[in-house]
């Protein structure tokens, strides 16, 4: 009678393992990369209006970089954008989202659309940033242009490394590029009012 | 008997000047030492007698440290804690079975994450109670009888003048205007608020009414903590790691930038003046040195 009840002890922890697997499985992950989160007051903001969304687990978001993510059931089928729309009623600005479906099927935001690219030239820009938040505007900004095949911009030397088709953009079009979503070049200046809408940790003029 | 009254006489005057600094407008701060706090990032900070309570939100707690930071008590269980405050209003608490009153000094905690401040006493935790319903609660200020919240994503000051509760602001950039406010607090003649996202403090009466906004013209980068206290105004400027400090005229005296990094709170004890820096997860000790009589 007793190694009967250890048995059943047995199975039914198996089978509860098992059904915690399942589960386990049947997230879907989301990854965002979040503008405007610059303090913990932005941080629990964000992580408050996602919690509207019931069965929402492991919410992580890393201030510095604006880097966000949680599972959520697969099942309820999240979609992109009920996610992005759910960051800009938080009051913040989604950049990058990836969602990885428990199914393996990835989703990207990212829409630029497949081109093809004659000779890449590769050249080298001083883009003016402060933080990992700047890294991700500027390298979304140009990877996001056509004609640009990559774009990778480092915090410390504020150095952009670019390759793109010459003949699809000019380093003038790179130049505004950047000015356009608040970062200064040597040769184009953002405006005033596109400098002000950074968040407080990208300010990087004296 | 002559002599007994001037050894009484030099012992008065030894007391009195070991009296306690008296703060003014002209007070001046000079940095003294960075308190390491130990897995404790803070975000608001209140005294009672000489307990310093610090509300660490990464973690969901609020710690009771000493003087050299190490943490004598926790509790823990909050969602999000933000700035707190001490206090002993006659006000409606439930422990979500049963409704009393108030009675007692209390520590109150604005819980973020789950719309609520929680009251807590020893180890007995309440919520107010309220009517009106709140977005992300940032802080708390209570002044003997009156509570002001500051209501986060409501961009608003709710007040309790002791009978009933009063709107304070809305979403804006107008004087008077809020947006996202993060800290407040109520002293006798008037309701202080960190206007965190206009880069701005902000000074009411009692009615509501707008009196002042003072900042501005500081390139301040998110506002997020406030304290009043003699003389002076301090404003904490989080993006820009440093803490300003105004007269009660709204006047510049003074900018506290040594090791600060990332402040959120501040506070007067004494001659001391404590920062919360959420940034490096320290308390940041300046001291008064220049003073009035």
């Amino acid at each position: 009678m007793k190694n009967i009840a250890i048995i059943m002890t047995v199975v039914i922890s198996l089978f509860a393992f098992a059904k915690a697997d399942a589960q386990k499985s049947n997230l879907d992950q989301f990854e965002v990369q979040v503008d405007g989160l610059g303090c913990p007051f932005c941080a629990y903001g964000l992580e408050k209006k996602f919690k509207e969304f019931k069965g929402i687990k492991d919410v992580k978001i890393d201030i510095k970089t604006g880097d966000f993510s949680f599972k959520y059931p697969s099942d309820k089928a999240l979609s992109m954008q009920a996610v992005q729309d759910q960051v800009v009623k938080a009051g913040y600005t989604p950049n990058v989202s990836k969602i990885t479906r428990a199914n393996g099927k990835i989703e990207t935001s990212q829409g630029k659309k497949e081109e093809k690219l004659g000779a890449l030239t590769s050249a080298k820009l001083k883009v003016y940033g402060a933080c990992g938040m700047c890294k991700a505007r500027i390298e979304k900004a140009m990877n996001d242009m056509a004609g640009v095949d990559n774009a990778v911009w480092d915090v410390d030397s504020k150095m952009l490394s670019i390759s793109y088709d010459k003949s699809k953009v000019s380093m003038n079009a790179i130049n505004k590029q950047a000015a356009a979503v608040g970062h200064d070049t040597d040769a184009v200046k953002a405006d005033k009012s596109t400098y002000n809408n950074l968040p407080g940790c990208c300010k990087y003029r004296d | 008997m002559k002599k007994f009254l001037i050894l009484t006489s030099a012992f008065v005057a030894l007391v009195s000047c070991k009296k306690e600094k008296e703060l003014s407008a002209n007070t001046t701060w000079e940095f003294e030492k960075v308190i390491p706090l130990d897995g404790v990032n803070p975000i608001g900070i209140a005294v009672d007698g000489s307990d310093i309570f610090l509300s660490d939100g990464d973690n969901n707690r609020v710690v009771k440290v000493d003087v050299t930071g190490n943490i004598l008590f926790e509790y823990d269980g909050f969602e999000r804690p933000m700035h707190i405050d001490f206090g002993e209003a006659a006000m409606q608490i439930t422990d979500k079975v049963t409704t009393s009153m108030l009675k007692e000094r209390a520590l109150f905690v604005p819980e973020y994450g789950r719309d609520s401040i929680a009251v807590i006493r020893d180890n007995k935790r309440d919520y107010l109670v309220f009517k009106d319903s709140l977005d992300a609660p940032a802080a708390i200020s209570v002044f003997k009888n009156e509570i002001a919240i500051a209501d986060f994503y409501n961009h608003r000051i709710l007040y309790y003048n002791g009978n009933s509760w009063l709107t304070i602001g809305k979403e804006g950039k107008e004087h008077g205007m809020f947006y996202y406010p993060t800290d407040v607090q109520i002293t006798s003649d008037g309701i202080y608020v960190a206007d965190a996202y206009n880069n701005r403090g902000q000074v009411f009466d009692k009615n509501g009414a707008f009196k002042a906004v003072f900042g501005e013209g500081e390139k301040m980068n998110a506002a997020t903590g406030i304290y009043v206290g003699a003389g002076q105004i301090y404003l904490t400027d989080f993006e820009n790691k440093r803490v300003l400090v105004f007269s009660k005229d709204y006047k510049l005296k003074q900018e506290l930038k040594t090791e600060v990094s990332k402040p959120t709170d501040v506070i007067v004890v004494g001659d001391k003046l404590l920062i919360t820096d959420y940034g490096t997860g320290a308390l940041v000790q300046y001291e008064a040195t220049l003073v009035d009589r």
